[in-house]
């Protein structure tokens, strides 16, 4: 697999794929859209204010509907890195950031997949106006999140999937991976002209 | 991050906090650093030579202040890092 993205005279960025590249990058955008959505629907109060009216009174936004997003982080691995806590030593601030941005911030991931699973069709040439480009940058990124995170990649990780035997089940893991990295990068350096 | 293509640029200013809030950038494994660098030219406006830096301190010394303002100002920063799958908190600045 060695396409990768360039920039048209015209300014636009365009790539063109293989049948059973576009058809893998279809699967891995379908799942991670599944993932975003489905993580959504989790118990949104935490447990310790069950006992509390009051705490459970404001989490509910005295019913007015002010506030229903989640405190926890997701217990998935991916989602906890796709959606990260927003103060590293304060669970409590934490807990209020992801309240008022995590469901915004899954809309806006699920938004971007779906852009480029738009564009993507079954193979051939795509041509990307600036805002499409974007969108793929940034799911690439998301991409590369999600399988980095199941892989537990490392800054070493080459000498990790260099040890790996032949046959093991993790070594197309890691060619997805580094795929996905050789389009994320040849992307980034397309873009960086508009700079 | 992973080291795609290293520019070593000449640039030793830093970024000096002279508000109260500050957003940080953190290093991982699987951001690149042609990304990083991207990212913080295309939100924060900064040169190719203050982004280059930043992601930089931030590939070395794990972690950068990128950005300082109002609290509600870096939860935005934040907010849009997250966004960019970057992983990055707020703080007071101490």
């Amino acid at each position: 697999m060695s396409s990768r993205f360039r920039r048209a005279r015209s300014g636009a960025i365009t790539l063109t794929l293989e049948p059973v590249e576009a058809a893998v990058l279809a699967n891995l955008i379908e799942q991670i859209i599944t993932l975003l959505k489905d993580g959504d629907e989790r118990e949104h109060s935490p447990a310790e204010s069950a006992d509390d009216p009051l705490a459970a009174a404001l989490d509910t936004g005295f019913g007015l509907g002010l506030d229903d997003g989640p405190v926890q982080p997701p217990e998935d691995e991916v989602l906890a890195r796709l959606l990260p806590e927003g103060y590293r030593d304060d669970p409590e601030a934490s807990a209020e950031f992801r309240r008022f941005t995590e469901r915004e911030l899954r809309a806006r991931k699920i938004a971007v997949a779906s852009t480029v699973l738009s564009t993507l069709g079954s193979g051939g040439k795509i041509t990307l106006d600036a805002d499409r480009a974007q969108a793929w940058l940034l799911l690439l990124n998301d991409l590369r999140l999600a399988i980095g995170t199941r892989l537990s990649i490392a800054e070493d990780y080459e000498a990790a999937a260099a040890s790996l035997a032949p046959d093991d089940p993790q070594v197309p893991m890691y060619e997805l991976y580094e795929w996905l990295t050789w389009l994320q990068d040849s992307l980034v350096r397309a873009l960086a002209g508009d700079l | 991050m992973a080291p795609v293509e290293l520019d070593q640029p000449d640039v030793h200013q830093e970024v000096k906090p002279d508000k109260p809030w500050v957003t940080i950038v953190w290093n991982d494994p699987v951001n690149l650093m042609s990304y990083v660098t991207y990212v913080f030219q295309k939100h924060f406006g900064y040169s190719k030579e203050k982004a280059t830096k930043l992601m930089l301190d931030v590939h070395h010394k794990g972690k950068a202040v990128v950005s300082n303002g109002s609290r509600e100002e870096m939860e935005r920063d934040v907010s849009a890092m997250h966004g960019y799958g970057l992983w990055a908190t707020l703080q007071h600045d101490t």
